[in-house]
């Protein structure tokens, strides 16, 4: 018979391994710096486990990402970066990555859909990398993100379109089999 | 309703619960942009799937070896039980990996909309027919064609007979969506109806490395043959074209293939199935000129039969001429009506080496595994004797660098089907 404290860390587990990178790659959203979004994933996982045993009922998702969202949010301040905590700054801020298409490390590290998802302006972002990473719901979406169910369904409506436009755009660079017909 | 209205995206996402749902199904019944407007969010939302779960794999391993090797604050802060689990998680990175994928895969498989909202994309005349001639003079082959059976109607081109017909050409446009509607069908669980496979589409979904144009010329014309994998005693011929950009071609701009009759028996273009209702004039309306974007490639194959593999009807004999021109198999042009002659014109001929498959330059074994998996969708009566497992074997054979990671892509959809091939 497993002891309790096998099962426990079993679960743990489990749950850094799901959780880690797409938690990483959040935070490194929010901070904009790989060894911040290290640190504030880390802390995350930490309390985790210290609180972990009192939420076990839920799924750990909303949980995770919300914690993780505030601790980005929190080096942010503390860096004084406050552009980045006010919300609505976040909401219209623009990848400091327009299109560049061209840097090779680049094409190398993602697909070509999320380099485009990187030019979105950052809670564009979130939302996409919550719903289609992480396949939570718009309510799940809007518990992390303090916001409405609703705000969320437009937040995506929005990125997606813009998303399509972009690709639309840039496809007929990366898409060999479809010239693109003159107007 | 418009496109602008999130509440199709939802619709779109699964997100509505289910009087809301059932209400916009009934109001977007009658539109079809708007229907389209929702395949393609779907669309969008497999690929992202899909691109996410590549760049997790992508980046699993790495950041643990790095987390792992640096011991920060981290290890101070968490204690022994969190060293024990990373390190166990290192062990157990492929165990999860697929059952994550399991889920994700079960999640887009949710949708509720109707299969053939999502698969009704198809327009009149995108897949016209490339060979003028076969479709004006379809009985021509009917000793061919007769071997298909008494089944329906499946489009598929027979094989040609040299002797009456050395000349074939294709277009340089391939306009069909297939790879993803290919795709998103066996995602969502189902294999894919047969005229929803489009197998010239899916070929060139993929990216080729071809050659960049010689100086003074627009295009890279290539040829290749090697066996075929899924008949030995056939050849299978690779057509490669890639273009510069901002040359201008016109629609009806064609690869004219010219066969050897000393060489070749028959021959056959794979893909570009005729549709049942497409009408015969279709390509009188390929008028137009396209602009060739960056990157432009097209990859054709042909299957092609050797004549000292056929048996020899009455009255022919194997020509006893030495030398090169008893090997040549085809003769390929490039003919840009518009362009100057010495840019607008390319001719390359292409001689049979016999090469093994196995020697195949890593593209075309990709192809290859492409066309079969097509054919093995289809149930073509030309599919061989190759096997999903070979497309498999295959398509890793020819992955090479993969930098965006479209044959992994690949290689797992054929393990999907595969698998409810089984079921």
């Amino acid at each position: 018979m497993r002891s309790g404290i096998t099962a426990k860390r079993e679960e743990f587990e489990e749950i850094v391994h799901r959780f880690e990178v797409p938690l990483l790659q959040y935070a490194r959203r929010i901070t904009g710096d790989r060894e911040q979004a290290r640190d504030v994933v880390q802390e995350t996982f930490v309390k985790f486990q210290r609180n972990g045993a009192l939420r076990r009922e839920d799924e750990p998702a909303t949980w995770l990402f919300t914690v993780c969202r505030n601790a980005a949010l929190n080096v942010c301040r503390k860096e004084r970066r406050m552009m980045y905590v006010d919300e609505d700054v976040i909401e219209v801020r623009e990848s400091e990555q327009p299109m560049p298409f061209d840097r090779l490390e680049q094409k190398e590290a993602t697909g070509f859909l999320l380099r485009i998802v990187s030019t979105l302006p950052v809670r564009q972002q979130e939302v996409i990398q919550l719903k289609f990473q992480n396949d939570l719901s718009y309510q799940q979406i809007a518990e992390i993100m303090q916001t409405t169910a609703n705000n969320v369904g437009v937040l995506l409506h929005t990125a997606l379109k813009t998303l399509r436009h972009r690709y639309a755009q840039v496809a007929g660079d990366f898409i060999p089999f479809r010239p693109r017909p003159i107007e | 309703m418009n496109v602008d209205d999130p509440k199709l995206t939802a619709f779109a996402l699964d997100e509505l619960d289910e009087p809301k749902r059932s209400a916009i199904a009934r109001a977007i019944a009658d539109s079809r942009e708007v229907q389209r407007f929702v395949a393609e969010t779907q669309e969008f939302a497999v690929a992202l799937r899909s691109e996410y779960r590549l760049a997790l794999e992508r980046e699993l391993v790495a950041p643990r070896k790095l987390t792992a090797i640096q011991g920060d604050g981290f290890w101070s802060k968490t204690g022994p039980l969190t060293i024990a689990a990373v390190i166990a998680v290192l062990a157990v990175v492929g165990a999860v990996m697929f059952s994550s994928n399991e889920s994700r895969m079960s999640a887009s498989s949710r949708s509720n909309l109707p299969r053939h909202l999502a698969g009704d994309r198809a327009q009149p005349n995108q897949f016209a027919p490339v060979e003028a001639e076969d479709a004006a003079r379809p009985d021509q082959n009917e000793k061919l064609q007769a071997d298909a059976g008494p089944y329906a109607f499946t489009g598929e081109r027979p094989f040609v007979s040299v002797k009456s017909r050395p000349r074939s050409s294709v277009s340089l446009v391939v306009n069909s969506p297939s790879y993803l509607d290919v795709r998103r069908s066996i995602n969502e669980g189902l294999l894919p109806p047969r005229e929803s496979v489009r197998i010239e589409g899916m070929i060139n979904h993929f990216p080729y490395e071809y050659p960049q144009p010689n100086a003074g010329e627009s295009f890279s014309l290539n040829l290749d043959v090697v066996i075929c994998p899924w008949e030995q005693t056939h050849r299978l011929v690779r057509i490669g074209l890639k273009g510069n950009q901002g040359v201008t071609v016109r629609a009806d701009s064609r690869i004219e293939v010219e066969f050897n009759p000393q060489r070749v028996a028959s021959y056959r273009l794979i893909g570009y199935d005729r549709q049942e209702a497409e009408p015969q004039d279709s390509n009188e309306k390929n008028v137009g000129s396209y602009s060739i974007a960056a990157g432009y490639s097209l990859t054709t194959l042909y299957e092609v039969v050797p004549l000292k593999h056929v048996r020899a009807a009455p009255g022919t004999h194997m020509p006893n001429a030495a030398g090169e021109e008893a090997e040549l198999l085809l003769t390929a042009r490039l003919n840009i009506p518009g362009n100057d002659a010495a840019s607008g014109f390319i001719e390359r001929n292409l001689s049979d080496t016999g090469f093994d498959f196995a020697a195949a330059p890593n593209d075309l074994k990709f192809a290859a595994a492409v066309a079969e998996f097509g054919m093995i969708l289809r149930d073509s009566e030309y599919k061989g004797n190759g096997s999903l497992q070979q497309v498999i074997e295959w398509a890793q054979q020819g992955r090479g660098a993969d930098v965006n990671g479209y044959r992994a892509d690949f290689i797992e959809l054929v393990r999907k089907a595969q698998s409810l091939k089984k079921s």
